[in-house]
C-alpha cells in the first residue's frame, strides 16, 4: 500500500457544506462509497457499481465541520452549495424555448452573481458549459468526438482551443437527483503514492494519463458518490478533483452545469491546480513545475 | 396649545404585555405577564385621545403587545366598536396589528376579512434563519406555525405585509430571503434591524462589517425586488426613495418618532408614553422611565406641562439640533430615532447610532446608486 499523508500531500479532501449556503438535507444519506474502479468509457476509468453507505465513523472522518459565516472555502475542502430554485427556473424556461430565441447569457449572469455574492472563490474569468446525459451510465464525461473520457480532473483541450479546462463547480440543473463519482485524493497524492509504489516517472505523466496509471496500480482504490438534489452543487478543490457523472438509477435526463476554467495548454503535469501555487506549501506548487511536462495527451 | 404638538399619526396600543414566544432579540419587558387591558380602561383611553386635541387627521391605531393575538377575537370586537364610538370628524381610525402570526385560525382570519385591519406578520424568512432567533419557550423553532398561520390568511384571501429582523446572518442569505418571499406569495415586507433597546443590549449587527455587508445585502437585495414579476415592495426602500425625492423634512424617515406626540403609546395599565413605542414601559436613569401619565389620572395639558416630558422633548430637540448641524444624511432622516440614541448613547441629546449607519446612511448610499448609476451587470465575469 502506498503510504498515507505523505509530507501532508495525499491528505484527502473533506467534504463540507459550503460557507454561507443553506441546504435543506445534509450529509446522512448522501454519501456512499464503492471498492474500487473497472475499465469504463472509450479510455479510461469508471466507477465499480458495488456502492454502500458509509458507516458513521467514515462519514464523520470526511465531513468537516460548518465553518462560520465569514470563513472562505479552503482549497482542502468540497462544498456543497444550493442555487436559488428561480435560476434552475430560469435556466429551463431558457432551454424550452425555440433554439434561435434562446439567450442563456441573463441566467448565467445571474448564477455567477449569486456564486460570487456567497464569496465562492470564483475565478475572474469561468466557463459555463451544460451536458445533457441519458440515465444509467457509469461515466458522463464526454472527449473530444463524443467518446466517453471516464475518470479525470482536467479535460484536454480541444484542437485549436487554447488549453485544457478543469471544473471547478457542478450543479445538478436537472428535476432528479444526480451523482458525482470522486476520488477524494489531490492529484499531487496520487504522483506521492506512485512515486512511493516505485513508478519515478508519475511525475512527469499528463494529467489524465496520470489519473489511468494511478487507477491501473491502485483499481481498489474506493471512490465516493455524492448525492446532489436538484438546485444542489459541489464546488470543487482548484487543486484538481478527480470525477465523473453518475447517472445509472436515474430516470430522467441528467442536466449539469459546470463551471470550468482554463488551465494552460492541457499538457502540465500533476500538482498544477486551476488556483496555482497560492494557498498551497512550496513543495506542492514545486511538484509540477520542476518536472517536464509530457506534451499533449492522447485521448 | 395642542397644536404645537403632534397630530397624532399613530396610537400604539398595548393590550398585553404577553407574548406566546420568547425571541432572543425582543426588547419588551415583562412579556410573561398577563395582565390584560380592562374595557375600562380601553374606553378611558379613547376618550383622552379624544379629549387631548391630537386628533386632527385620520390616524393608524396598531394593536402591538406582547403578541395580539393572545386575547380573543372577542376583546377587538369590543375595542373597534369602542374605538368608533370615540372617533371623530377630523380622525378616520385605521386599525392594524402586528403578529407573531402562531396564533392565527379561521376565527381570526373571520375578524380579518369583516374589520378590514391592515395586518403584519413578523417572519424572518426561511425557517433556517427564523428559526435561530424566534422561538418558544421551550426552545423550539415557530416557523412552521407561522407558516401555517399565513396559510391560513391565504386560504381566507386576508391581505398582509410582513416584517423580517435582520440579524448579522441573515445578510449573507438575500437570494435565500428572496425565494421565501416569492415562493411563498409575500410581496410587502419590512426589514427592521436587530436593534439594541432595552433589555436587548447588544446587537448582532454591531461587528465592524455589519455596514459594508448590510450594504451588500441590501444591494442585491433591491436588485432582485425589483427584478421580480411584480416588484417586491420593500418598505426601506419604498421610505427611502421618498425621502430622497421629496426634499421636505416633515417627509424625512424619522419625522413621526421625532416629533412630540405625533405617536402616543398606551400600555395596558393606562400608562402613557411618545416618541419612539419601543420606550413605553422601560426604565431610565436619566429620566426616571419614559412614561408620561396615566390616562385615567392625567390631563394632556399635565402630560405636557411635567418635567419628565420637558426634559425628554427638550433633549430630543438637541439631538436632532445636532444631527442637523453634523449629518450629510439629515435630509433623508430628519434626526434619527430617539430610542436607538437613548439605548445605544446614553442620551437622546446624540446623534449617530448603529440604526443610523444602517437603515439610514448605508441604506441611502444604495438607493441613490440605484437610482443614479446603470444597474449594475455581471455578464463580464461568465
Amino acid at each position: 500500500m502506498p503510504p498515507e499523508h505523505a509530507a501532508g500531500l495525499d491528505a484527502p479532501y473533506r467534504l463540507t457544506i459550503a460557507p454561507r449556503f443553506q441546504l435543506g438535507r445534509g450529509f446522512l444519506g448522501r454519501l456512499d462509497r464503492n471498492g474500487g474502479v473497472e475499465r469504463g468509457g472509450d479510455s479510461g476509468y469508471a466507477p465499480r457499481n458495488d456502492w454502500r453507505a458509509l458507516a458513521a465513523e467514515e462519514l464523520s472522518a470526511l465531513v468537516a465541520e460548518g465553518s462560520g459565516p465569514d470563513a472562505l472555502l479552503p482549497a482542502t475542502e468540497l462544498g456543497l452549495l444550493q442555487i436559488p430554485e428561480r435560476i434552475r427556473a430560469a435556466w429551463w424556461r431558457e432551454a424550452e424555448r425555440n433554439p434561435r430565441k434562446q439567450d442563456f447569457e441573463p441566467v448565467f449572469s445571474a448564477l455567477v452573481q449569486f456564486l460570487r455574492f456567497k464569496r465562492l472563490p470564483l475565478p475572474e474569468r469561468v466557463h459555463l458549459e451544460v451536458s445533457v446525459n441519458a440515465p444509467d451510465l457509469a461515466s458522463t464525461r464526454a472527449a473530444p468526438g463524443g467518446a466517453r473520457h471516464g475518470l479525470a480532473y482536467r479535460d484536454p483541450g480541444t484542437a485549436g482551443s487554447a488549453g485544457a479546462r478543469q471544473a471547478v463547480g457542478l450543479l445538478n440543473l436537472g428535476d432528479e437527483a444526480t451523482f458525482v463519482a470522486l476520488l477524494e485524493f489531490p492529484p499531487a497524492a496520487l504522483v506521492a503514492r506512485l512515486l512511493a509504489a516505485g513508478e519515478s516517472h508519475a511525475r512527469t505523466l499528463s494529467p489524465d494519463r496520470l489519473v489511468n496509471r494511478y487507477f491501473e496500480r491502485f483499481p481498489h482504490q474506493s471512490l465516493l458518490r455524492v448525492l446532489l438534489e436538484p438546485g444542489e452543487g459541489l464546488w470543487l478543490s482548484p487543486e484538481g478533483v478527480v470525477h465523473d457523472g453518475w447517472t445509472r438509477g436515474k430516470r430522467d435526463l441528467d442536466v449539469v452545469l459546470s463551471l470550468r476554467v482554463e488551465v494552460g495548454t492541457g499538457s502540465e503535469t500533476a500538482g498544477q491546480g486551476a488556483g496555482g501555487a497560492a494557498g498551497r506549501t512550496k513543495s506542492e506548487a514545486n511538484l509540477g513545475r520542476e518536472a517536464p511536462g509530457e506534451g499533449p495527451p492522447s485521448v | 396649545m395642542n397644536e404645537r404638538f403632534g397630530p397624532l399619526d399613530l396610537l400604539v396600543v398595548q393590550p398585553t404585555p404577553f407574548c406566546n414566544i420568547d425571541c432572543s432579540y425582543c426588547y419588551l419587558p415583562d412579556r410573561g405577564s398577563r395582565t390584560r387591558m380592562r374595557p375600562d380602561l380601553l374606553e378611558r383611553t379613547f376618550a383622552w385621545v379624544g379629549e387631548s386635541g391630537l386628533v386632527r387627521k385620520p390616524y393608524t391605531i396598531v394593536w402591538h403587545a406582547g403578541e395580539p393575538l393572545v386575547l380573543p377575537p372577542a376583546f377587538y370586537e369590543d375595542a373597534f366598536a369602542i374605538a368608533a364610538r370615540f372617533s371623530s370628524s377630523e380622525g378616520a381610525v385605521t386599525h392594524a396589528f402586528q403578529t407573531n402570526g402562531t396564533l392565527i385560525d379561521d376565527r381570526w382570519c373571520a375578524l380579518f376579512e369583516k374589520t378590514g385591519v391592515c395586518l403584519g406578520v413578523s417572519i424572518d424568512g426561511p425557517s433556517f434563519l427564523h428559526d435561530a432567533r424566534r422561538k418558544t419557550r421551550g426552545g423550539r423553532g415557530t416557523h412552521d406555525r407561522v407558516m401555517a398561520g399565513i396559510g391560513r390568511l391565504r386560504q381566507h384571501g386576508v391581505p398582509f405585509h410582513v416584517i423580517s429582523v435582520l440579524t448579522r446572518d441573515a445578510l449573507d442569505y438575500p437570494d435565500e430571503l428572496h425565494a421565501f418571499y416569492v415562493e411563498n406569495g409575500i410581496e410587502q415586507i419590512g426589514f427592521n434591524v436587530e436593534e439594541i433597546e432595552g433589555p436587548n443590549r447588544d446587537s448582532s449587527l454591531s461587528a465592524d462589517d455589519a455596514t459594508v455587508r448590510y450594504r451588500e445585502f441590501m444591494s442585491r437585495f433591491f436588485d432582485l425586488a425589483m427584478g421580480s414579476d411584480p416588484p417586491l415592495r420593500i418598505r426601506e426602500f419604498d421610505n427611502m426613495i421618498s425621502a430622497v425625492m421629496y426634499t421636505g423634512e416633515e417627509r424625512s424617515l424619522s419625522a413621526q418618532e421625532a416629533t412630540a406626540f405625533a405617536i402616543l403609546s398606551v400600555d395596558c395599565k393606562g400608562n402613557l408614553s411618545t416618541f419612539s413605542p419601543e420606550l413605553l414601559g422601560l426604565p431610565s436613569d436619566v429620566y426616571g422611565g419614559f412614561d408620561l401619565g396615566n390616562v385615567s389620572t392625567s390631563t394632556f395639558a399635565q402630560l405636557v406641562a411635567s418635567s419628565r416630558f420637558q426634559a425628554m422633548s427638550r433633549d430630543v430637540d438637541a439631538g436632532i439640533a445636532k444631527c442637523r448641524r453634523e449629518c450629510g444624511y439629515f435630509r433623508f432622516c430628519g434626526g434619527g430615532a430617539p430610542a436607538n440614541k437613548y439605548f445605544e448613547n446614553g442620551s437622546f441629546d446624540s446623534t449617530e447610532t448603529m440604526f443610523c449607519r444602517l437603515q439610514r446612511k448605508a441604506l441611502a448610499e444604495v438607493v441613490l446608486s440605484k437610482m443614479q448609476g446603470p444597474r449594475p451587470r455581471c455578464a463580464d465575469a461568465a
